[in-house]
């Protein structure tokens, strides 16, 4: 049995009659997938309200093997309220460290990470509309950070092997998984990014709407080989009918 | 010891049912075949007939083996220009038992969930849309279960509405009847006091 460790529920489903499985990321856990007996039954209906996406929770859990046994869970806040797109960023969210953050490898860093992402979310949608450009910067922040901590960040001052310098006015197309590769203007493929954009992107300077539409095409180019051949089912929630 | 095939295929039929597992199948399988053969082929044969016939009614989803189920083949509902959106057949037969509601429904059969695979389509929200289109829909109820997903979905329903200039409302959530305010969570509180009606 542990201590009782800060986390939040990144998706739940149910299991048998009354139980649910659910998927954490917790405080120097990294992400974890537990049984919660009985969260579904009439008698134990605080544990019902409470086991929600997006509601900071405290868990006491036992158990070594791949799905552990969770023994106590409170909320020990009030839930993070997101509307809108801001909600869907968060299932966003949650559905890419599902499905890139390995189980049972702990990390404080990705606690951290989803913590002040959630938060920065509920206050940016406070915000005046046009609110969009803020998100976007959010969720870019969000995918290079992950992408760095997964081990597979982005070089963004040197080309692939470390040769050259990344140039203003030169073309670049990235490599999943190797690095920028020096490109002609006409090739066609999509990932091909100028250089002014990606050092733009390497100093974080997202404010500039160009440099973040780059980051967009940079983000979804390096996700891709990590998420295999399916795509996030998520980002259909941004299309309208 | 091993059963005779037909018996170990009947017993692991059983097992694809929910909640039943190895012991139950064979406790199962023995019911019927020592004490209710007629029950037994009465089963078999009502199984047949709804995998074979049961579909989606063609405007609500809901399960039924005409092409429109009888809530939505009647005038009077179609009339009442309500729609109420719920997440399974059971709901609808839930809210039919309160007698309050007399107007259409659709059913979803889920939620908005990614990361079961489950967007916008797979719960047939085109079809809704086409519904909203042709019918004569004045309000939308949005009667999704009140988790996160749940209002998700509504929310993206109600985007959906007002595209089209229809109203939706959410039904309310908070405190059950006859529970007591000491039981009952932080998150369902804050829900029955932000949703307080002046009386």
């Amino acid at each position: 049995m542990t201590a009782q460790v800060p986390c939040f529920i990144l998706h739940r489903r149910p299991f048998r009659e009354t139980s649910l499985i659910i998927e954490v990321v917790a405080q120097g856990y990294g992400r974890l997938n537990l049984v919660l007996k009985g969260a579904q039954s009439s008698k134990k209906s605080t544990t019902s309200g409470i086991s929600q996406v997006f509601c900071p929770l405290l868990l006491s859990f036992s158990g070594a093997g791949e799905l552990k046994t969770a023994l106590s869970l409170e909320s020990s806040g009030p839930p993070v309220v997101l509307q809108d797109k801001f909600l869907y960023s968060g299932f966003y969210i949650n559905e890419i460290i599902c499905r890139l953050w390995p189980q049972n490898v702990d990390s404080d860093e990705l606690f951290e990470l989803y913590t002040t992402l959630l938060d920065d979310l509920s206050q940016t949608q406070q915000l005046p509309q046009p609110n969009a450009h803020f998100l976007e910067m959010l969720l870019r922040r969000f995918e290079f950070n992950l992408l760095r901590m997964l081990g597979f960040g982005i070089d963004c001052s040197y080309t692939f092997g470390g040769n050259e310098a990344i140039e203003a006015g030169q073309f670049y197309r990235y490599i999943p998984e190797e690095g920028f590769v020096l490109s002609h203007k006409s090739y066609s493929g999509q990932a091909l990014i100028s250089g002014e954009d990606i050092v733009g992107i390497g100093q974080m300077n997202l404010t500039n709407p160009k440099i973040l539409k780059a980051a967009k095409k940079l983000a979804r180019v390096a996700l891709a080989p990590l998420l295999g051949g399916k795509p996030l089912k998520s980002r259909e929630l941004f299309v309208n009918l | 010891m091993k059963f005779s095939p037909l018996v170990s295929e009947l017993i692991d039929s059983l097992k694809g049912l929910p909640g039943v597992g190895p012991k139950s199948a064979q406790r199962m399988a023995f019911q019927l075949l020592e004490r209710n053969r007629q029950k037994g082929v009465r089963l078999g044969e009502s199984l047949i007939k709804a995998m074979e016939k049961v579909g989606h009614c063609r405007c609500c989803r809901t399960y039924t083996e005409d092409d429109l189920c009888h809530l939505c083949a009647s005038p009077k509902r179609v009339g009442s220009g309500l729609l109420c959106v719920v997440e399974t057949p059971a709901d609808v037969i839930a809210i039919e038992q309160t007698g309050q509601f007399t107007g259409l429904y659709f059913v979803l059969m889920g939620h908005l969930s990614p990361l079961d695979g489950i967007g916008p389509l797979e719960i047939g929200l085109d079809v809704l849309k086409k519904n909203l289109q042709d019918n004569q829909v004045k309000e939308v109820i949005l009667a999704t279960n009140p988790t996160m997903e749940g209002d998700a979905t509504a929310h993206y329903i109600a985007k959906m509405c007002k595209q089209q200039d229809i109203d939706a409302s959410r039904i309310a959530h908070g405190v059950p009847v006859g529970g007591e305010l000491e039981f009952v969570d932080g998150t369902t509180l804050t829900h029955a006091f932000s949703g307080r009606k002046i009386i």
